[in-house]
């Protein structure tokens, strides 16, 4: 995202869209895999929450069943449930094991929310439940418009893709 | 990559016995809650390490860059807190500060000791290496190989997604100024990288389908990683040592 520089981690956009091309298990595979493979390269820091970003693509796979990437609100539901529940799963995390913070500038908001009096882990999952959902929504939009502007080529061969988007396999008598 | 390379007795160690040994000091480290000695102990111990193996100054690098933000968010929660706490109740206001710092060096000693001790294993293997060393003792081929795929995409997937985006500049995309212009600017970036990835995954896919990838049974390694008999009993050894020393120190046992 250095290219464009957004306030947003699109960190799972790969996560997403595994889970809704190969199901709930890939998603969660990918999530998990890439977080230790981001810790391997940027620091060791990133590597606990391999957890959530598991949950990650185990909700996309399952959202994609219940056909997220038909519409845009659907897509939109579909990320704010995943951002809401990676936001409860990496809360206690990142509460334990970091008192909290992670050095970036969300930071800000969980000292925010313990100067109100919260608790420190539900002051880090309001933290989460602040950002998470607008960048999986994000992340989930993202996804869908992608699927949807794939080739019927590339698409035909992803059935759990094809009903997670509503799209029909092209029958092959179509071929000219 | 945090790896350096370097030619000391440290890198040559097989990878899964160092961070094996790694992970089990840090676990009897993390069990002692009484004190901050034990973890200053480790990440003495650690620092010693990095010197043996010629990468202090990349280590206290990277902890400069890691650590140090997070420390001074965990420092700056609690001064806001005791502040806010302090005028609330009107306690001594240096007191509460005292009492709240005390907590603060506990927990910022162990995530510094959880960061040295994932830094001086990684910047003393490569994370290659450390794959093919568990792929070679019998961790699943499938998964090795999704590590290992990973790693090696990851400078050319960077150097096309600046390709695709100097393309899209080439055809009159303007990365625009403002948060709606920069983001205007992902999608043409997206939808290519992504759907070319999905192209070369099914690429990679037929050519291990076609060497026999998927087949069971006994498998032969490229790759030889050198290791007596003992080594593996040797790191259940010392893991099982570790699991015991912490339900010890944790009151378990």
């Amino acid at each position: 995202m250095a290219i464009v520089k957004l306030p947003i981690y699109l960190d799972s956009i790969g996560t997403v869209l595994v889970g809704i091309l190969a199901g709930p298990f890939a998603g969660a595979l990918t999530g998990a895999l890439s977080n230790v493979l981001a810790g391997m390269i940027m620091g060791p820091t990133l590597i606990p929450f391999a957890v959530p970003a598991a949950a990650i693509g185990f909700l996309a796979g399952w959202a994609g069943r219940f056909g997220a990437m038909r519409s845009t609100p659907r897509a939109v539901i579909a990320g704010m449930v995943t951002g809401a529940i990676a936001a409860r799963i990496s809360a206690p995390i990142s509460a334990y094991l970091f008192g909290g913070v992670t050095g970036g500038g969300t930071d800000l908001l969980v000292i925010f929310f313990r100067a109100l009096g919260y608790p420190l882990e539900q002051a880090t999952f309001m933290q989460g439940l602040t950002v998470d959902p607008l960048d999986k929504v994000v992340t989930f939009l993202l996804v869908a418009w992608v699927l949807h502007a794939s080739p019927a080529r590339l698409l035909d061969q992803y059935p759990r893709g094809l009903a997670a988007t509503g799209r029909v396999a092209r029958a092959w008598s179509e071929d000219p | 990559m945090i790896y350096v390379p370097a030619d000391t007795f440290v890198d040559r160690a097989n990878p899964l016995t160092k961070a094996t040994i790694v992970a089990a000091a840090l676990l009897v480290a993390l069990a002692e809650e009484s004190g901050p000695r034990p973890l200053l102990i480790f990440i003495a111990l650690m620092l010693g390490v990095a010197v043996a193996a010629r990468v202090l100054k990349p280590l206290l690098g990277a902890l400069a860059r890691i650590v140090l933000p997070i420390a001074v968010s965990l420092y700056v929660l609690q001064w806001v807190l005791a502040l806010v706490q302090g005028l609330l109740s009107r306690q001594s206001l240096g007191a509460l500060a005292l009492a709240l710092l005390d907590n603060v060096d506990v927990l910022g000693l162990r995530i510094l000791a959880f960061v040295t001790a994932v830094l001086v294993v990684l910047l003393t293997t490569h994370p290659g290496r450390l794959v093919q060393a568990a792929a070679v003792r019998g961790a699943p081929p499938g998964l090795c190989y999704a590590l290992a795929a990973a790693l090696q995409i990851i400078p050319a997937t960077a150097a096309h997604a600046r390709a695709i985006t100097d393309a899209q500049r080439a055809r009159g995309l303007v990365v625009g100024r403002g948060l709606w212009g920069r983001a205007r600017a992902l999608p043409p970036l997206i939808a290519p990288l992504l759907l070319s990835t999905l192209q070369s995954a099914e690429e990679q896919a037929m050519a291990l389908e076609a060497r026999g990838f998927s087949r069971r049974g006994p498998r032969t390694s490229f790759f030889e990683v050198a290791e007596s008999p003992a080594e593996p009993l040797l790191r259940w050894a010392i893991l099982a040592a570790a699991a015991l020393a912490f339900a010890h120190l944790r009151g378990w046992l």
